[in-house]
Formats: structure tokens, sequence, C-alpha cells
């Protein structure tokens, strides 16, 4: 065991030493974000009618290149197209018909304008920003002991007419339990 | 279970090493397809990355984020605005800084315009900042924004080469406890401890306290410079979101500090000048209250008051100052314009006593400044925006003064844009340049500035008619982003034309004694006859090489010409160093280990001297700061920071009064960090 233990630490630092150009921990989010929503179930309602999933970001910061990856992904079997907002007043229009919007942690001050925008619609709210989930946001993402754990407020997701899978529920932190 | 879990993680390991052989976006695509499970027991490293934004506006910004102050190994704020280009950062003595913008350094440094969380630190007495009383849990400062040029359409008076804005962390955002000590050559010793709380679902808090004992400088021939100082400062942070719409947030800080200065005053007997040991002290406090709200439509208001306090009790200058400011500003979209406009009404009660140096008549004065601004973006275009704004103010000195800007920003892609400005822009007097007095220099008859004749004082005055400066200043920019290479690029042109700029006039002529122990005077007052330009050039650039490896560099350049208002031909402008040029390199180096490398390089430049005719000049120097941090535990580091460590000491700015030229010496402090959750 200890030898594996060895080989272990071993590739983890062949793997700190030779990751240039790979996943930041705003790029590993991303990731993370993506597969939330895979186990996530919208309303039959409003994805049947949708010819693709709608994965909206809401910066100011523009890093396109680590969302690539989403090119050709599905969720909720509709291919994942992203858009990117940096203002909610702007694009209310817009951003009332995301999927999922995915809001950066320096937008706190957007938060309100936001949570009014999208109040009650079928869209999941993800965000690393701190205390998301209390505020009123669905999913929370934070990092404890170097691992990234998540938040999930299920009585603003249920709210949302949005269903979250008992498997990631399983791995979840539950802020407000769903109303019975 | 045990073993099953071991296998699980070698195999997520051997994962990520092979994909990390591939390209940034396989690699992610690699973590895309792991199971759910897997996903969330990788570990991952919380290196918080530098975002390689291009912040949208029309204007020359650079931001300092909390990774770059954290790193710098710089432990006052005036220190940390040094990376950002073209702010010419230097060092009086241990506790005094010139800090500028674009030119027109100094103490008296009177063109840039400090804000903290929206209070503004201006000292309007003397048109400056007090930088060693300017200062904040540096570990919860969430980002600093430099903005070169005119800022004045939206922040007003005095914004005229620049706008710092430094912004304090969302009490959210800081929850938790930090404990951090430290003791060194120069820093003798300094602790900082922060708490923050949630107090209920909709609510948070913090408080924290910092001290520290910082040592003497030196003078050229190595004695001490006898400018020790010390210092403590507490303050909290509460914010509260109050239903959907309202966010409220109340803050304040009260420090008291100890400085020690060697002050030189002019005499009439030779050597024309005594020295004394000036023990004085400092002392503040601010309330700041904010309240936003956000409203359904597409509009939302922000009400924002606070009251500043500061005693200031030096040899050669007391004040105790009071401003009481509100502010109110109110945003929405209308079509593809989105409008901003505010009402604001500050008070300032000014109390002075007369020193050697300064005197005011009268004393005590109390001033009324009423503002107002409004500000329409037009998307002509999605990726082209046209900001027209300005800026009313009606001051008891100059009255009225209007300080409109026009900006276009042109957005090429979404990794490019190109921008533009004109602005205007007013500094408006100091209290010292409308109802102050000053003596400068004595001047003997053997003097070879005197030409009258008789020995004389310079003593200066303020002028009631004294006006605004104002410049004009035309700007363009241009911001890259190269995703495939890790590079982002800013870089800015810049004409100012300055008008009314401060002379020195001896439009009194020579007082003559009126008894035998009486000394002529050359009376001589503020005017507003110079005028001139700046131009210049500064640019920044950010190379991620490697995710665990940065590169900052940063040039300015800058060439400033004066038409001095002849025949009376005194200096009154210091001239910036033409060159500044800064390199930061951070690096990781695995998951406990950091070393940063700071190399800047400043030009000869001058200041101005009120006891001579001419200009003191001071070297270019270079100069390397390393810290090197190490972190045992994830919540633990251990930091060692060298600075200035190419000199044993070197001059960086000469004050053009009452204090000798000390220089900044080499020197090294360890410090040890603790956060709880």
């Amino acid at each position: 065991m200890h030898v594996i233990n060895l080989f272990n630490s071993l590739l983890i630092s062949a793997f700190l030493l030779t990751s240039a150009g790979a996943q930041t921990l705003p790029d590993l989010k991303v990731v993370y974000s993506f597969k939330i929503a895979q186990f996530t179930h919208w309303p039959k309602s409003i994805m049947n009618g949708a010819d693709e999933f709608r994965y909206c970001v809401l910066t100011n910061i523009t890093d396109k290149q680590r969302y690539t990856f989403l090119k050709g992904q599905k969720i909720n079997e509709k291919p994942v197209r992203v858009s990117f907002f940096d203002k909610v007043q702007q694009n209310q229009i817009a951003l009332q018909a995301c999927h999922l919007i995915y809001i950066d942690s320096q937008e706190r001050e957007q938060l309100a304008a936001l949570f009014l925008t999208v109040e009650q619609l079928p869209v999941l709210l993800s965000s690393d920003m701190n205390g998301f989930s209390l505020l009123g946001g669905h999913i929370e993402l934070f990092l404890q002991n170097n691992k990234l754990r998540f938040k999930i407020n299920y009585r603003k997701v249920q709210a949302h007419q949005l269903t979250i899978s008992a498997k990631l529920l399983k791995l979840a932190e539950i802020v407000e339990m769903p109303i019975e | 279970m045990l073993k099953n879990g071991l296998n699980f993680r070698l195999v997520v390991t051997i994962t990520l090493f092979l994909a990390c052989q591939l390209g940034h976006a396989e690699s992610i695509e690699h973590l895309a397809e792991l199971e759910l499970e897997q996903l969330f027991d990788m570990e991952v490293t919380s290196v918080s990355k530098r975002p390689l934004s291009l912040a949208k506006s029309a204007a020359a910004i650079f931001v300092i984020t909390a990774d770059d102050i954290s790193r710098s190994g710089e432990t006052t704020l005036a220190g940390v605005l040094k990376m950002a280009p073209g702010i010419h950062v230097a060092q009086i003595d241990a506790n005094k800084w010139s800090v500028s913008s674009r030119g027109f350094s100094g103490k008296f440094a009177n063109k840039l315009l400090v804000l903290i969380d929206g209070r503004s630190v201006y000292t309007p007495s003397f048109s400056g900042v007090y930088w060693e009383v300017q200062d904040s849990l540096l570990q919860d400062i969430e980002r600093i924004e430099v903005i070169r040029g005119p800022g004045a359409s939206l922040w007003g008076a005095n914004a005229v080469n620049g706008v710092i804005n430094i912004i304090t962390k969302h009490s959210a955002d800081t929850l938790g406890g930090l404990l951090e000590a430290g003791a060194g050559t120069h820093e003798k010793a300094f602790v900082n401890g922060r708490y923050g709380t949630r107090i209920s679902a909709d609510t948070t808090a913090r408080v924290y306290a910092k001290g520290f004992k910082r040592g003497e400088y030196e003078y050229p021939d190595g004695e001490d410079a006898g400018d020790n100082w010390h210092k403590v400062q507490t303050g909290f942070r509460l914010d509260s979101y109050v239903g959907k719409q309202d966010q409220l947030t109340l803050q304040g800080d009260i420090y008291k500090g100890l400085l020690n200065q060697s002050v030189y005053v002019t005499i009439d007997q030779p050597p024309y000048r005594y020295d004394t040991e000036d023990k004085f002290q400092v002392s503040g406090w601010n309330l700041l209250g904010r309240w936003q709200h956000t409203n359904a439509d597409t509009s939302s208001w922000k009400l924002q008051w606070y009251w500043d306090h500061t005693l200031r009790d030096e040899h050669v200058w007391q004040e105790k100052q009071d401003t009481l400011d509100i502010d109110f500003n109110y945003s929405f979209t209308f079509f593809n314009h989105e409008i901003l406009w505010g009402l604001g009404y500050r008070f300032i009660s000014d109390k002075t006593n007369g020193t050697e140096k300064f005197n005011y008549t009268p004393q005590d004065t109390n001033n009324g400044l009423w503002s107002g601004f409004i500000q329409d973006s037009v998307h002509l275009q999605d990726n082209l925006i046209l900001t027209i704004g300005s800026k009313f103010e009606k001051n008891e000195y100059t009255d009225d003064e209007i300080q409109p800007s026009i900006r276009l920003l042109w957005q090429t892609d979404l990794h490019q844009s190109y921008w533009a400005a004109i602005s205007r822009a007013v500094r408006t007097p100091s209290l010292v340049e409308v109802n102050g007095g000053y003596t400068g220099g004595f001047f003997p008859v053997d003097s070879p500035e005197n030409h009258v004749g008789v020995p004389f004082y310079a003593r200066l005055y303020g002028n009631p008619d004294y006006q605004s400066e104002v410049v004009i200043a035309y700007e363009m920019g241009y911001r890259e982003l190269f995703t495939d290479y890790g590079i982002s690029v800013d870089a800015v042109v810049f004409y100012n034309d300055y008008d009314k700029l401060r002379y020195i006039d001896d439009v009194l002529g020579i007082k003559m004694p009126t008894s035998q122990d009486y000394i002529p005077e050359l009376k001589i007052m503020f005017t507003n006859k110079n005028q001139g330009y700046n131009y210049g050039f500064e640019t920044s650039l950010a190379w991620q090489i490697s995710n665990d490896w940065q590169w900052h560099a940063a040039y300015a350049y800058i060439q400033q010409k004066i038409d001095y208002f002849e025949p009376f031909n005194r200096q009154m402008i210091p001239t910036p160093p033409e060159h500044m040029v800064s390199l930061r390199s951070q690096h990781q180096m695995g998951d406990k280990l950091e070393l940063d490398l700071w190399w800047y390089w400043v030009d000869e430049a001058n200041n101005t001297s009120f006891n001579s005719r001419d200009y003191v000049n001071f070297d270019g120097y270079s100069n390397l700061d390393v810290v090197l941090s190490w972190k045992p535990r994830p919540n633990t580091t251990i930091r060692l920071t060298g600075k200035n460590l190419l000199h044993k000491a070197v001059t960086t700015y000469i004050h053009e009064d009452f204090i000798y030229e000390t220089q900044v010496p080499r020197s090294v402090y360890l410090s040890f960090t603790q956060t709880f959750n």
C-alpha cells in the first residue's frame, strides 16, 4: 500500500509539474457545473420545444476557451449552445430563455437583478459565489479540503420547476430541504 | 472499500496525468466524461488565477487583483500601486509617499483621486492624499482599479490624471478567521487579524484589526533618518440582503498612529535652517452606509453616505477635518441606451492651527460642494458603444465646474477592442492656494538667487482668485487577449493639454521691514499662469506561460513640456521619469511553494524645491523584491519577503521642503499566516 501511495504521489507531482496549459480552478468549475446539469431535469414542456440546451454565462471575463469542451456535448438530450452575457439589465429577455446560467463570482452586484429576471422560470442558477445558495441560487460550488463540493438550495430548485437526480443529491450538501 | 478507494484515486490520477499531456480543451473533455462520483472525489489545486479579463470600458484601466496584492510582499496600499503601468510611486521617507499618474508627482501630488469603497480620501486642504493613513486589511481587498486619465465625468473634480478605486470584499467572501504575524528589518513587527461570520442566511459580517511598527530609513550618509512609526487600525463590514431587491452595507474603520520625522525649518541666521525631531499623531475614523436597490424593471439605484474624520498634528501642519458626503445614483436602460445619473452633496469642515511654516486666514473653514452627473452609453451597434457624460459641480471657490467626456468603444471581436476618449477635468484649488500662507526659503544677500540686495524670506500667500487647473485629455487604447498563447495586452497613448497650472508670482514684490528686527519678505502668490502639455504611452502585458507560471510586464513613457510664464521663471512643476518598467514573475512550484520576483526600473526625475529656484534631481534606479511562500498545510502560509534587494539604500524621491533626502533601504521580513474556517 505504501508503494501505491508513493506511486500515487509521484503521479500527482508529475501532474502538477506538467500541467502546462491545463485546467485552472475556474476551468474545473465549468466542468463541474456542466456535470451537475446533466443530472438535472427540466420540465418536458420546456425541453420538448427546444432545439438546443442554452447554457448561459454571466461574466465580465472573456475567457471563452474554457467553454469549448461543451461543443458537441448534450444536456437533457439537447446539443449545448453557450452564450455569454455581461449585464443582466440589458439582456433580460435573452436570459429568461436560458436553461442554465452560470454566474461568475465577481457578479455579486447583479445578483438581485438576475433573480428578479428569472423568477419562477425553469432556469438552473449555478455559481461559485460564496453564500450563493443561501441567497436564493440553486447550486453553489465551493472548495473544501482541496475538493470541489456543491450545495443545493432544493427549495429554490423546486420553485423553478426543476428536478435533481437522486445520484446528484447524494453528493450534495442540502441548504434548504424541499417542501413536502 | 479502502482498497477500492485507493485504486480509484490511482485511476483518477492516471487519467488526469494522461489528460494533461493533451491539449487544453481535450483535457477538460476528459474530465467532463468522468463519472459524477469520480469528479467530485478528485483533488484540485486551489490556485486562484488572474482572470485574463478585458474590461469593457473605454478607459486606461488596470486591475490589481487580491492575488497580486498577496503575492507582492507589499505591506502598504501605496506600494502595491507601482505594479500598474504609468503610476509613479516613490518614497519621501519611511512614512511619506508620492503617488502620481502621468506626471505631477510629489507629496502634494494633486491630480489623482483616490477612493476606498466609494469614500474619497483626497484631502482638499492640500490637494493630495496622505498615503500613510490610508489602509485596510490587505487580505480583505478584492481588487484595486487603477484608471489613468481623467475620470472626472463620473467621479468629479481632481480626477485629472487618474482615479484609484480600492474595493474591499463583500463580507460573505471573508468568512472565517485569519491571523497573520511577521517581523523583519524594516517591518519591525506586525499583526493582522480578521474574523468573518454569517449572522443569518442573508447577513454576513467581519471585523478586523491590524497593527505595525516600522523602522527608520536612512540618509545618504548612512545615518538613521528618525522616521520610524507605528499605527493601529480596526474596522468592520456588515452586508445584508433585505428581500430580493435590497442590499445594505455598513462599514467603518478607526485608526491611530504615531509618526516620527526629522524636519528642517528655515531661519534667518546661518546656516539658515534648524532641525527638529517631530513626533506627531495621526488619527481618524470613518463610517459608511450603502443601500442598493434593484427594481423589477431594468433600473436600479444606490444611496451612499459617509462621515470621515481625520486629525493630524505635525510640527508644520495641524489640521482637523470632517467630511460628510451623501451620494445618490440611478441607472436604467431605455432602448439601446444605458443611462446613469447621480446627485451628491459633500460638506467639509476644516480646522487648522498656524505653525512656523503654514497658516490660514481664516483658520477654520466650512465648505459645501454640490454635484450632479449624467452619463449615457449608447449601443450604436452590438460592438460599438458610445458613452457621453458630464459632471457638474458647484463649489465655493471656483463656482461651477463642468467636466464632460466622450468615449467610444469598439469591440472588433470577443477578444479585441479599441477605444478612444476626449475629456475635460479640473483640479479645484486647495485651502493653501486660496487662503493659506507658507514660509519658504530664506535668501541671504550672498545667495546666488537673491537679486534684490537685502536678505529676505520667500513667503507664499494664498490667492482668493485662484482658479481650477484644467486638462483636456485625448486618449486612445487597444486591448487584446490571445487565448492560444495565454497573453493579454493593453496599450494606451495619451495627450494631455493643461491650462491654468499653478505658478508662483512675485506680484506683491518685496515688503520692507517696519522695525529693526523684522526681515524683509518677498511676497509671492499662487496664480494660474503656467500651461503645458504631456504625452506618452503605457502598456501592460500578462503572459500565462503555464498553469503555474505567469509574467506581468508594464512599461510607461512620458514627455512633458511646461510653458513657464515669463519673466519670473519659477519652476513649480516636477518632471516625471521618462521611462518606467515593471516585470513580475509569479511562479507556483508544486502545491506548497510559490516564488514571486518583481523587478522594476524608474528613470531619473526631479522635483520642485521651495528653498531654491532650481529643481532637485534624483537618479534613476532599479530594484528587486523577492517573495518565497511555503504552504505546509492548506491553511498555513509562511512567507519570506526581501524588498529593495539591489541596493543597500536608494533615493526614490526628495520632498519639496522640510524633509531631507531619505533613502529606502534593503529589507527582509518573515511572516506567518493561518486561516480558520
